[in-house]
């Protein structure tokens, strides 16, 4: 134990292993906070099909040999979260089969784009990367990092000051349009904050375990904590939890990263289902 | 109608710009440093595979030296890492080379060379923990020495401690450890 306690001093004297604990506390913030909303709103494999457009855009991005990937994906990604999440029963293609349609065409065609037009030597290991994120969060620059911190910040700032209108388009859109309450507007703002949120995130757990760290804390809140902003606090900070032990443990005992924080976030889920059995029979 | 017409034609134009941007192999107007697959480990690769290369190393004379008599403190020792951490660090090598210039760092690897049109490249390859990929980093020997008898044979797992450096080949940049002592 004090070997891994001197190996893990050691390890944060790096920087990118620094970088790597600070994005990922930001982002498992912003992921946890967005979780409750879209949890209730029932559009939970959101950010699946969200990091699926954005594995294309930077599979496009990669083939058309452009540098900077962010802004081609974060493009992307928010002009599908605009049109999935906003046009809503307008739409002829409704909810889920969009999304669905979306996210396996995204990820096809992103996949096919890098085979017949690979930007590397080795695309096994770079498809690989970008969707399990096996130790992507490790190989963060320093202008990443605060391009992160920076849309952290705008995440959470948007979060706590509409805070109430969040609150009551999540329960009752339609109670909250007729009190006046410009519900389309705020669906907006939810839906680029989430691609954002979406685009940040797939550098700590890849593509496709995104849904975990926006699912899982939520989840694991609800089954112990029924007042909203209870359950919002306990995901965030069970998120951040989850997510520095992740990547702890697996820098020190080699394992992927993504793969060991939606264990560590599974571990959490069945703890507080068996708390809250606890306090339900406790209760009784 | 009207649709069918734009998304074929948006489709079209995709396509179109896709295989104008991606050329075949080349490799041109990327710096040359890369994250994770690291196109300096392709370079390498590169001038292993179309080298001029007519003999392998006979290990015979090789000695090792001793890292312990290097003279300067080991600022990184990529040594004591796990496997995850290794293989970032080394990605971090890639991607941030100049955060690193002028420190003393040690690895371990394999020994591989490669033949350029007027020198030998000798680089210690380092596998991923998945062993999918590899990165590579060239290094020069402080001490000069005869290639190939005093050096490992090809795939040997050597250390090495040097010094962090860079330079520019054509528009590329690429890193390698000078100064370096070599243990088999």
């Amino acid at each position: 134990m004090a070997e891994s306690f001197k190996l893990l001093a050691e390890y944060l004297k790096l920087p990118f292993v620094r970088y790597a604990l600070i994005v990922g506390v930001l982002v498992a913030l912003c992921s946890a906070l967005l979780g409750v909303t879209l949890v209730l709103k029932r559009f939970s494999f959101i950010g699946d099909g969200l990091s699926h457009v954005a594995f294309g855009a930077m599979a496009l991005a990669s083939v058309l040999n452009i540098m900077n990937e962010m802004p081609v994906v974060l493009i992307f990604t928010i002009i599908t979260a605009v049109l999935l999440l906003k046009t809503g029963q307008m739409a002829k293609i409704k909810g889920d089969a969009a999304l669905a349609m979306i996210s396996v065409g995204s990820l096809a065609i992103g996949y096919l784009l890098l085979n017949i037009f690979p930007p590397s030597g080795n695309l096994t290991a770079d498809v690989c990367k970008t969707l399990f994120g096996s130790d992507s969060i490790l190989t963060l620059k320093a202008t990443e990092v605060w391009l992160s911190i920076a849309l952290a910040i705008i995440v959470v700032g948007i979060f706590v000051f509409f805070y109430n209108k969040i609150f009551a388009i999540t329960f009752d859109e339609s109670f909250s349009k007729a009190t006046g309450t410009r519900a389309g507007i705020y669906n907006l703002v939810i839906a680029v904050v989430i691609a954002v949120v979406i685009v940040i995130s797939m550098k700590l757990v890849g593509s496709l375990l995104i849904s975990a760290l926006v699912i899982f804390p939520a989840l694991s809140a609800m089954r112990v904590f029924k007042n909203f902003k209870a359950v919002t606090i306990c995901a965030a900070v069970l998120s951040v939890v989850c997510t520095l032990t992740g990547i702890i443990t697996s820098i020190l005992v080699n394992l992927p990263i993504g793969s060991t924080i939606v264990a560590a976030d599974i571990v959490a889920f069945l703890g507080f289902t068996l708390a809250g059995l606890i306090k339900r029979s406790v209760s009784k | 109608m009207k649709k069918i017409f734009c998304i074929t034609a948006v489709l079209a134009v995709m396509f179109t710009v896709c295989s104008c941007g991606a050329g075949g192999s080349s490799r041109n107007g990327r710096s040359g440093i890369k994250s994770n697959t690291g196109s300096v480990a392709d370079t390498i690769k590169e001038r292993i595979e179309g080298g001029k290369a007519t003999e392998e190393p006979k290990s015979g004379s090789f000695r090792s030296d001793d890292l312990s008599s290097y003279g300067k403190k080991i600022d990184i020792d990529v040594t004591k890492m796990g496997s995850t951490m290794t293989y970032s660090q080394v990605s971090n090598f890639m991607t941030n080379a100049d955060d690193y210039i002028g420190k003393v760092v040690k690895i371990k690897g394999n020994f591989t060379y490669g033949v350029g049109d007027d020198r030998y490249y000798f680089a210690c390859i380092i596998q991923d923990a998945t062993a999918c990929c590899s990165q590579g980093i060239e290094f020069i020997l402080k001490n000069g020495r005869q290639f190939p008898e005093e050096y490992p044979a090809v795939g040997d797992e050597i250390t090495l401690v040097g010094v962090f450096d860079t330079y520019n080949e054509g528009k590329y940049q690429y890193i390698q450890l000078i100064d370096a002592y070599i243990e088999k």
